[in-house]
């Protein structure tokens, strides 16, 4: 069946059509072409596909297209502010917290999902907001560390 | 710029902000999707394939059995015992047996619910112990893949009764990759060339693979390596069935095809570590020196020998240790069993050996009533000193200095008496500290010898910009950074001038399978080889230019220094250009070469990196659950060419290793399947999990690598289970010896010492 949604998509409008059985992942990497999310387990576990959704970092595997009718949404390409990297990304590209990069954007994501409510989280903070997010690269403590610079310069 | 400084990672500002283009990115017009239809049981006879209904499917284009490979019906790895698709048995539980192609995933999903299958269902052998010599015939008469033995000394000693000795056996799982990215693959036709993107480790593999498979010409199969999302050893053959599997449908179908395995096909049917068993045997006189050891190593192969081969030589080699032992006697052997077929991780046959040898050190030193790391700081491996296939140590041992900065940091000493009093008044939170020391064989060695090579191209063009190559890849571990950074160095410019191209097999050189910490030592040797072409040309073109005889010519902070002058770089190139010199080159480095004799002696490997480690842990008696608290890692990489990256691989090589020492815990059915499928029942480090770190780099260069770089990122991991059992056993006294440490099994070993 076909579904009629509107969302806003990192400050964009969207008014698509889709089958009303696709993953809102699905609408993201294939209808809008937003590849920058990605799929690691399609059953919420490794967080690889983490976006914001009306301010909270969800799974966007376990979300039914429909469910974004609505909604505001924000994916890793909606981070860049005019070209240029936002404070959190320049830090996980500075504090070496990218190592494969398939995790990364579902990381950020989280990441920013937490420092929208939280501007200056604590390492237990930090940790519980990406405990989610798997990442079998880097040993974590670079991704920790990244966010936790972008909420001390937040002060 | 250049080597030695943590620049930042040349991909990742691609990566943070999404644009990176992994396989599962790749859309193409016309594009197909294939799944595969796999065996449902252990072990069988197919009695009937029934496509017919399956064929009919809407959507579907094709399917392809055993009857469609135009070539061999082998995936070649080592040896060509590894069917592609099957014909006529079934070994393992998702064995592939048919590719669909079809336009959407659903209709392949539709298909294979329609396929029928006849099978006689033959009784499986699962135990991997009882597989020698067992009545149900694997591989050969005896179900022994392969076998080696190493005899170095003289065993005899043995009999000398003023030795102590101890004898024990340890057991280790299966371990899953668990990459963040799956398989997958696309294959399409392009210049009447079949072009693979996949993500990989050995792009060449792949092109050899698909070239038998397919019955092509070599030079008419193209493989180009995608942006890989982790790797670990989880992508070096296996990439050779899943692009195979895409590119017999886009081979006969003529259209682009996607394959993309989720999760459970991907855990359930893919390579994993070895499960092992090693008996060990420790001789010691009594002030502690090693005189002597015997093991015997047994790991299950799974189902087709693919890797094991290669993975067993490493295991056993390493299985004594970084100690100077003189008398080795150590067997390994290596048996079928209808499970997946086990292939290369991160350590490559080595974690299971070295949990049994730094298990058993801690056992010799409580008989002695000796510390853990001063009974191994007294047989740690000195320059001049034999390993255990007879190699001297001619170079690049830093054992020592890791070894005492990894104790000197980690404030060993100091702890161990601290924790001592914390335990004796703490109730049921009991500390320890616990101590690895490792050693690892860079490279390939004598079982990878044919294998062992780096070629390398560049060209400078005329605005002074570089392009290099090389053909080991950049599965996340920053490859195409430090090799950048060795280019950059030797031309005395800036990185931002570099590109290191991306391994197509089109356009750059085979130079083996980016595994076994080889990707650095190879990259430098077949990038500078080719630059430094490009500087003796460039040499005899200056002498001619400016009627001189040069004796060096250096190339520094973008300036080229000769005689009395000083010219820019951007300069001199372009002179050079204006003259139609010749700019580009290709080179091939052969490595050192290596040897492994009938008794396992010889130059096993050209060099080896060197490492040791200290984990704190707090073990609660009462429910024997383990917290790591605190990590130290010392190794010996010759030359950190980038050493922010080095500490990336360090801490997160180390998780893994602590990863497979604590909790993770493949289960294996009944019936063959792995029971722990998926993220939630095999359960990784997460961010709550990992420790503090202090990764510390030691640089003891190796005179032949580039820059003194020799390979290293395997090693962080495969000393780690044995450090966190040993802290166990320090905090708790319960001697785990069988990883992983769940909180049933500390329970108990806390009881059985009780």
């Amino acid at each position: 069946m076909i579904i009629h949604i509107k969302f806003k998509v990192n400050g964009v409008d969207y008014d698509i059509k889709t089958e009303n059985n696709k993953r809102l992942l699905d609408v993201l990497r294939d209808d809008l072409r937003l590849t920058g999310t990605k799929e690691g387990c399609g059953i919420g576990e490794c967080g690889a596909c983490t976006i914001i959704m009306d301010g909270e970092a969800v799974n966007s595997c376990m979300v039914l297209a429909g469910r974004a009718n609505n909604t505001e949404i924000m994916t890793v390409e909606g981070l860049e502010k005019d070209g240029e990297l936002s404070t959190l990304q320049d830090n996980f590209v500075k504090m070496g917290a990218v190592q494969c990069g398939f995790c990364t954007p579902g990381m950020l994501m989280s990441a920013k999902a937490l420092l929208m409510k939280n501007p200056d989280p604590t390492v237990e903070e930090i940790k519980e907001a990406i405990a989610g997010n798997l990442c079998r690269c880097t040993g974590y403590t670079q991704i920790v560390e990244a966010i936790k610079k972008t909420g001390e310069e937040n002060r | 710029m250049g080597v030695g400084k943590s620049i930042i990672r040349l991909d990742s500002v691609e990566k943070v902000t999404g644009k990176t283009l992994y396989v599962e990115d790749i859309k193409m017009s016309n594009m197909l999707y294939a799944k595969v239809f796999r065996s449902p049981v252990a072990y069988g006879k197919i009695k009937n394939l029934d496509l017919e209904l399956a064929k009919k499917v809407p959507g579907v284009k094709g399917i392809f059995t055993y009857k469609d490979v135009p070539g061999k019906n082998i995936i070649h790895v080592i040896y060509d015992d590894q069917i592609f698709l099957a014909s006529d048995f079934v070994k393992y539980p998702g064995q592939p047996i048919a590719v669909i192609a079809a336009n959407s995933e659903e209709a392949c999903k539709e298909a294979i619910k329609k396929i029928k299958l006849e099978i006689e269902e033959l009784e499986p052998l699962l135990d991997f112990e009882k597989s020698k010599n067992n009545s149900i015939k694997l591989y050969g008469d005896d179900n022994i893949f392969c076998k080696y033995h190493i005899d170095h000394g003289n065993m005899d000693i043995i009999n000398d009764s003023d030795l102590i000795s101890i004898s024990d056996s340890y057991y280790t799982q299966h371990q899953e990759h668990a990459y963040i990215e799956p398989q997958g693959a696309v294959v399409y036709w392009e210049d009447n060339t079949l072009t693979i993107r996949g993500s990989m480790q050995a792009p060449f593999y792949v092109q050899q693979a698909v070239t038998e498979v397919l019955n092509m010409k070599k030079s008419r199969v193209r493989v180009i390596q995608q942006m890989t999302g982790g790797a670990f050893g989880g992508k070096e053959d296996v990439p050779n069935i899943v692009c195979s599997q895409a590119a017999i449908c886009a081979y006969h179908l003529r259209q682009p095809v996607k394959i993309i395995y989720n999760r459970e096909e991907d855990m359930q049917t893919m390579s994993k570590r070895h499960p092992a068993r090693t008996d060990i045997t420790l001789w010691a006189d009594k002030t502690g020196k090693f005189v002597a050891v015997k093991g015997y190593y047994l790991e299950n192969a799974g189902a087709f020998a693919t890797l094991t081969p290669a993975v067993l030589y490493r295991g056993t080699i390493h299985l004594s240790g970084p100690y100077n032992i003189e008398n080795v006697d150590v067997i390994g052997e290596a048996v079928a069993t209808n499970t997946a077929p086990n292939g290369a991780y991160r350590g490559f046959g080595s974690p299971q050996t070295i949990f049994a040898m730094e298990s058993i050190i801690d056992q010799m030193a409580e008989k002695l009533n000796m510390d853990p790391a001063d009974i191994r700081q007294k047989n740690l491996l000195k320059l001049g000193d034999r390993t255990c296939t007879n190699q001297v140590l001619e170079d690049s041992v830093g054992l020592l200095e890791a070894f005492d900065k990894c104790i000197d940091e980690s404030d060993y000493y100091n702890k161990i008496k601290e924790f001592k009093e914390y335990n004796n008044v703490s109730d049921n939170i009991k500390k320890g500290i616990g101590v690895s020391a490792v050693y690892y064989g860079v490279g390939l060695g004598d079982a990878g010898k044919h294998m062992s090579r780096a070629a390398g191209t560049a060209k400078i063009d005329g605005d002074g910009s570089v392009t290099v190559s090389v053909g080991v890849v950049d599965m996340g571990q920053g490859m195409r950074t430090v090799a950048a950074q060795m280019a950059a160095e030797f031309l005395g410019i800036l990185e931002d001038n570099i590109v290191v191209s991306q391994v197509d097999t089109s356009r750059v050189l085979d130079s083996g399978p980016t595994v076994a910490s080889r990707g650095t030592i190879t990259a430098g040797w077949g990038i500078l080889k080719a630059l430094n072409k490009i500087k003796k040309r460039i040499h005899k073109f200056l002498e001619e230019k400016f009627n001189e005889k040069f004796e060096d010519i250096h190339y520094k902070d973008g300036k080229v220094l000769f005689g009395n002058h000083e010219e820019s770089y951007f300069d001199v190139i372009k002179w050079a250009t204006d003259k139609k010199l010749t700019l580009h080159a290709a080179a091939l480095h052969i490595p050192p070469e290596c040897s492994f004799d009938e008794h396992g002696q010889g130059d096993a490997y050209y060099t080896y990196a060197w490492g040791a480690n200290v984990v704190e842990t707090e073990v609660n008696t009462r429910t024997g659950e383990v917290k790591i608290i605190k990590a130290t890692c010392a190794h010996d990489v010759g030359k950190a060419v980038n050493p922010r990256e080095v500490k990336g691989q360090i801490m997160g090589g180390s998780l893994q290793g602590l990863g497979y020492g604590l909790m993770e815990n493949m289960q294996v059915s009944s019936q063959g399947k792995f029971l722990t499928n998926n993220f939630s029942t095999y359960t990784i480090p997460t961010a709550c999990d990992y420790p503090e770190w202090n990764p510390i780099i030691v640089e003891e260069k190796y005179p032949k690598g580039p820059y003194g770089a020799k390979g290293f990122a395997e090693q962080p991991l495969m000393g780690m289970a044995p450090a966190l059992t040993n802290s166990i056993y320090n905090a708790c006294g319960g001697r785990i010896k069988n990883i992983p440490a769940i909180p049933e099994r500390v329970l108990e070993s806390i009881r059985g010492k009780e």
